[in-house]
């Protein structure tokens, strides 16, 4: 029997994929002995359990628990006692995001310049550019920017731009919104259940 | 130190008593899980800090996989034992938490103070005890510190879980040969590792 095989064997099956040849074997062999040996010894430090699970756990854990079913049922409750339902859902998730309130507010605006006043969109536009030019310009002095302004684009491809403009803001919102929603939701207070009038 | 570990997670594949907490846990009993989580918390804990190698990571990832196991206990369809269910919830979290740490460089800096960093310096100055020498946690920090987080996972699961090849690829979402693999490969560094720490002991 060679060494290699029983190593094989070994890393394979461990210790269970021995047989009493095998072991008589080892007893007349160092470097199976040894192989054996070293097998058992890792097989019993694996079973060894490690350090149990701090004594607070479980209450930790059902604090957790009970905080998601209270959550669950108070927006059960909201939707149960509110007429229309299905709409006053997706209007509070908005309200609940102040990020995305924002948004959902300055669509309409961007929308509404881009249609009634083109040119001051571009204007806006410019501005914008203008503005970011020279504010990397300033940081990063070596970076060359291209030249700003929208003289050189055609009416069509202006309109164009400012209704760009819309879906990426909102875009970028919602990208934005579990982050800026999370930063935001410190400063907003949580809404508290009226006290019931007395009769 | 076993007893406060249930009996393999398998054989409860079936168990009717876990089943029935199982179903008053989907209707909402808070009870139920309870019994649940205490039932599972070492296991769970023990893999976690097994993966992770540091015991509040381990403590944050145990919490927040039963918390998604009540969250997804609707989706559980009760084919496989609970406990194989929520090892595969706690696999990925700890996977997630690692490469969390991995960016952040914490990842061999566990916090002071922690059972994982006081094992670890305990090995130095510890007299070797037990079987080989290998004492508990110490031993198998120091053995298993080369092994990759998929065999760290296969061989909690399969010697300390005692769950089989089919049930470790269940729960860890591999295929059965993979985990065989994994297992082989362990099985080999950690012999070589336990050798050259006796050669380097004796001479």
């Amino acid at each position: 029997m060679k060494s290699d095989h029983l190593e094989t064997l070994l890393d394979a099956f461990g210790t269970a994929g021995l047989s009493q040849a095998h072991r008589a074997h080892a007893r007349s062999c160092a470097r199976c002995g040894a192989a054996i040996k070293a097998a058992e010894a890792i097989e019993a430090a694996l079973a060894e359990p490690p350090p149990s699970a701090p004594m607070a756990l479980v209450d930790q854990v059902m604090e957790r628990v009970l905080l998601v079913e209270r959550a669950k049922l108070r927006a059960q409750e909201s939707l149960r006692t509110r007429p229309n339902g299905g709409w006053r859902r997706w209007a509070d998730a908005i309200a609940a995001e102040p990020a995305a309130a924002v948004v959902i507010a300055l669509a309409p605006v961007v929308l509404l310049v881009g249609i009634v006043w083109p040119e001051t969109a571009s204007a806006l536009v410019v501005t914008v550019r203008d503005a970011l030019a020279a504010w990397v310009g300033s940081a990063a002095p070596g970076v060359m920017l291209a030249k700003s302004g929208l003289e050189p684009l055609t009416a069509s491809a202006r309109l164009l731009l400012d209704f760009t403009l819309i879906p990426a803001i909102v875009a970028l919102g919602f990208f934005a919104f579990p982050w800026i929603g999370e930063s935001l939701r410190q400063y907003v207070s949580p809404r508290r259940p009226k006290a019931p009038r007395p009769r | 130190m076993k007893d406060s570990h249930p009996a393999p997670v398998e054989s409860r594949a079936q168990d009717p008593d876990e089943r029935r907490l199982v179903a008053r846990c989907r209707e909402g009993d808070p009870r139920a899980f309870r019994i649940l989580v205490g039932r599972y918390q070492n296991r769970a804990y023990g893999l976690a800090l097994r993966l992770l190698r540091s015991a509040p990571d381990a403590e944050e990832v145990t919490q927040d996989a039963f918390v998604r196991a009540w969250k997804g206990l609707a989706d559980f369809r009760g084919d496989a034992a609970f406990g194989t269910w929520l090892y595969r919830i706690v696999w990925r979290r700890a996977l997630d938490r690692a490469a969390v740490l991995k960016l952040r460089g914490l990842r061999e800096a566990p916090l002071e103070g922690s059972p994982a960093l006081e094992t670890a310096d305990e090995a130095g100055g510890r007299s070797r005890a037990g079987a080989g020498g290998l004492d508990e946690e110490a031993g198998w920090e120091r053995l298993t510190q080369g092994l990759t987080e998929p065999q760290r996972a296969v061989i909690t699961l399969f010697y300390y879980q005692d769950l089989s090849v089919k049930g470790i690829a269940r729960a860890l979402e591999m295929p059965e040969g993979t985990v065989k693999t994994h297992l082989s490969r362990a099985r080999a560094a950690l012999r070589e590792q336990y050798q050259a720490v006796e050669a380097g002991g004796e001479s």
